[in-house]
């Protein structure tokens, strides 16, 4: 959907005075929402409340998510057991295959879910829920998804085809969380961002399932 | 690595079209009734259990204890291949063990005993234990008991294991590492321990 | 319109490049795929996925054993999987099935692989003998890391340090006497050679072919001695001549040593069709001048003079740049083999590289006692301990064979000087015998 600041004035000039009048008569901020604070500033209407309310939430689980995913970048690799004696949860999680397997259909899970949200964006009917509450839910989703990434990897990157797969993954995550922490007027670049993250995804995913099957 | 065939997940799957290919087939032909000429898990026990000791004892006899006691031809040595030496009878015994467990699943045997020179070797599971315990007060009755190990469920035989040769009580009563020093000629040092394997 | 355009462009190019990622994914060379570092063991042969692993199936047993159990069957393996088939260890090996190699032998996990390519905790003896000193008070306060990186014991092979052997080869013993190593009597497969020996005029190449210097060196050679002609290699079997025969050629005589080479990390690549190995590949320090060799029977055997000598420490020491190697010059065992070059040691008395790591074995072929070279440099070098029987204890006390070879130190300075450590296990043995 593409309005521009033109058609925007033009609306402002013919009376709208609030982003809802806005929205009704344009369309604009009807799809992700993310502009609602500029479109109110342009409107020299107040940002709701309730929209505080929800971007604080927003921010919490995008610092969380850019967060997990500078710490599995950068941090050392979780150590395993020394001792066969102290083998714990986290030593079967990484050690046993069929624990790796369930992790990694976990996070797959994880991505498939946050992945239906760009759906409530193209996909055009009635939606049931504010459009806010989902992208929390999708920040939340994608948390998840870092956490199952901790158990599937131990915090380890990997090497070759694997890294790839796990840069991509964490890149798509920070991106994705700092286009929600940006200030609106740079949203659109971290948007970006994330997406080009995402894109090569699918095709990394499929070969690592694909090689870890067929090795 | 990753053995995806293996995952319980994969097993319940096929285990559940075959199930569904068998109704469709309308069941296995095969009745619950043991037919004519089956053979019950403990005769089959008893059966191996004298070949087995026949075997050995043969062994214990005819080659150990002559060769080596009588005509002092060759030496039985606990480290036969280091020393040019003939197998003891409870190694041969062992490695006839061993060489079937690589054949099959079916059935397997054992020597095992209250005083083993291999620590690996003592009773482990309760029917090990109570069939010890049962064959040292009465060596001529074999025990006979029903285990279920890991998930399979076995068939298990405890026989007394007889000192049949003066070769079997010298060694052990002279190991630096066995726990007794006074077997005698007809003891029972152990158990020979024969599982059938009841479930595919 | 435009972003239509870029979104369809964009779709096109994904598509495109994922089929070709499925070209490349069942293409030769798949090591983009590979999950991480393959161990130094099997790093050689990692292009050939197919050499171990079956589609859809995983890791085969019977590929470790392809190339692996011959060398454990004779090592009387101390934990075979005949040891666990038992029912009575179902719950333990549901824990962790030590049938399967893969079960402490995972491969491609750098991140858990240890010493010898074990990817379980250092002190994995314990799931099962951590009640050791209940039977061992001698053992009391060892650590469980420590039973097989000592000196003491090995999960495999035992030959040299079970107990009844520390105490028969303990009891004072003179730590070094002077021997010699058994001489080869090499076993030529095929037809037996008749013919008597064969001088420069004996030379059967065609004119063209026909280099004086190659011929004099092959006249002077162990082949010209035996009666090998030129076409007997460059013609074998009625073939065209050719001037360079395939190096398998070498094979059809030298059977043994080259089934060995191809065990080890020298040919390993051949016997899995990889184009054969370089030093460049390596991954312990070669020498800058001879990276772009690659290792056939002539790398180290001239093809014409087939100098065994050269091949026993030159050929080595041309390409090996490792500390050990390099102080091979220094050691006490050059100076015998110097000894033994110049004539004034005894024949078989000189300790070359491929004393130890390319040893003479005694092999029953067709029931004859055969004294061949074994080409399989890795045989009895992983673990070290491997090389007590077959190769120390032809000169040394078993006590200083075990101290030298858990000496880290030692090794690299090429066992010049004594073992600064004693690793007690004969003592313990012998303590254990007089009051047991």
């Amino acid at each position: 959907m593409e309005i521009t600041r033109g058609a925007l004035d033009a609306a402002i000039a013919q009376g709208c005075a609030s982003v809802e009048a806005l929205a009704e008569s344009t369309g604009a901020s009807t799809v992700c929402g993310s502009c609602k604070p500029l479109l109110a500033e342009l409107t020299g209407s107040a940002p709701a409340p309730a929209e505080d309310q929800k971007r604080a939430g927003l921010l919490v689980t995008a610092a969380i998510a850019v967060a997990l995913a500078l710490a599995i970048a950068f941090g050392p690799p979780i150590p395993l057991a020394d001792s066969v004696l102290d083998q714990g949860i986290g030593d079967t999680l990484r050690r046993d295959s069929g624990w790796r397997w369930s992790t990694g259909f976990i996070l797959l899970g994880c991505a498939l879910i946050a992945a239906g949200f760009s759906l409530r964006k193209r996909w055009k009917r009635a939606w049931w829920g504010n459009i806010a509450w989902w992208r929390i839910g999708h920040g939340a989703v994608g948390v998840l998804a870092l956490i199952a990434l901790v158990a599937h990897t131990g915090l380890h990157i990997g090497s070759g085809w694997n890294r790839m797969l796990t840069i991509s993954f964490l890149a798509a995550s920070a991106f994705g969380g700092a286009a929600a922490g940006m200030a609106p007027q740079r949203t659109r670049l971290g948007f970006w961002l994330h997406v080009l993250s995402v894109w090569p995804l699918p095709i990394l995913i499929f070969f690592h399932i694909l090689a870890a099957w067929y090795f | 690595m990753i053995r995806l065939r293996s995952t319980p997940c994969l097993r319940l799957i096929a285990a559940g079209i075959f199930a569904i290919g068998l109704a469709c087939c309308g069941g296995p032909s095969t009745s619950d009734q043991p037919e004519a000429g089956n053979i019950s898990p403990q005769i089959m026990a008893d059966a191996l259990h004298a070949v087995l000791e026949s075997d050995r004892t043969v062994y214990a006899r005819q080659v150990v204890h002559r060769l080596q006691d009588q005509e002092e031809v060759i030496l039985a040595s606990e480290h036969w291949q280091d020393e040019k030496a003939l197998p003891l009878p409870a190694q041969m015994f062992r490695m006839g063990a061993e060489m079937v467990a690589n054949k099959t699943d079916a059935f397997s045997y054992a020597l095992i005993s209250k005083w083993p020179v291999n620590k690996q070797n003592e009773p482990g599971t309760e029917a090990e234990i109570a069939g010890l315990d049962s064959v040292a007060n009465n060596p001529s009755a074999a025990f006979y008991a029903r285990e279920s190990l890991g998930d399979a469920e076995y068939f298990t035989a405890v026989y007394a294991d007889i000192a049949v040769s003066p070769a079997c009580i010298a060694c052990h009563n002279a190991h630096k590492d066995s726990p007794r020093d006074d077997f005698e000629l007809g003891d029972a040092m152990g158990g020979v321990v024969i599982r059938i394997l009841l479930t595919e | 319109m435009r972003r239509n355009r870029l979104a369809f462009v964009w779709t096109v190019a994904t598509v495109a490049a994922g089929l070709c990622l499925i070209a490349y994914f069942f293409g030769r060379d798949r090591r983009l795929f590979l999950p991480g570092e393959t161990t130094s063991g099997h790093y050689q042969i990692e292009r050939a996925c197919d050499a171990c692993h079956a589609p859809f199936q995983g890791i085969r047993q019977d590929a470790c054993l392809a190339c692996h159990q011959a060398d454990l069957q004779a090592a009387e393996d101390s934990h075979g999987p005949e040891k666990f088939n038992d029912p009575r260890y179902a719950e333990d090996l549901a824990r962790l099935d030590a049938r399967q190699c893969i079960a402490c032998h995972a491969e491609h996990r750098p991140e858990i692989t240890g010493a010898m390519g074990v990817t379980l905790p250092e002190d994995f003896c314990r799931s099962c003998h951590g009640d050791v000193t209940e039977e061992r008070p001698t053992h009391e306060g060892m650590a469980f890391d420590s039973c097989g990186s000592a000196g003491c014991h090995n999960y495999h092979d035992n030959r040299a340090l079970y107990e009844d052997f520390l105490v028969r080869h303990g009891e004072a013993q003179p730590a070094t006497v002077a021997a010699a190593w058994p001489q080869r009597n090499a076993w030529i497969s095929g037809e037996t050679r008749d013919a008597g020996p064969l001088g420069a005029g004996d030379a059967d190449s065609p004119p063209a072919s026909s280099r004086p210097d190659l011929i004099a060196a092959w006249a002077n050679s162990a082949h010209a001695a035996g009666g090998v002609a030129c076409s007997d290699c460059h013609a074998a079997a009625d073939a065209p001549w050719s001037d360079r025969p395939p190096r398998a050629m070498c094979s059809a005589c030298h059977e043994l040593e080259y089934q060995g080479f191809t065990e080890g990390k020298h040919g390993m690549r051949l016997a899995v069709d990889l184009d054969p190995m370089s030093p460049a590949m390596a991954r312990l320090p070669m020498h800058p001048e001879a990276l772009n060799e690659t290792l056939d029977c002539g790398t180290c055997h001239d093809v014409h003079t087939v100098n065994v000598r050269e091949a026993a420490v030159d050929a080595c020491l041309s390409c090996h740049a490792d500390e050990h190697s390099a102080a091979y010059a220094d050691s006490p065992h050059a100076r015998l083999w110097e000894r033994e070059m110049s004539g004034e040691g005894d024949k078989g008395s000189g300790v070359s590289c491929a004393s130890c790591h390319l040893p003479r074995e005694e092999r029953r072929i067709a029931g004859d006692l055969r004294i061949a070279v074994q080409h399989n440099q890795n045989e009895n070098l992983r673990p070290n301990e491997k090389m007590i029987r077959e190769v120390c204890m032809t000169c040394h006390s078993l006590a200083l064979s075990i101290d030298a070879l858990a000496d880290k130190e030692n090794i690299r300075t090429n066992f010049f000087g004594m073992p600064s450590g004693h690793v007690q296990s004969i003592d313990m043995a012998l303590t254990r015998t007089e009051h047991p």
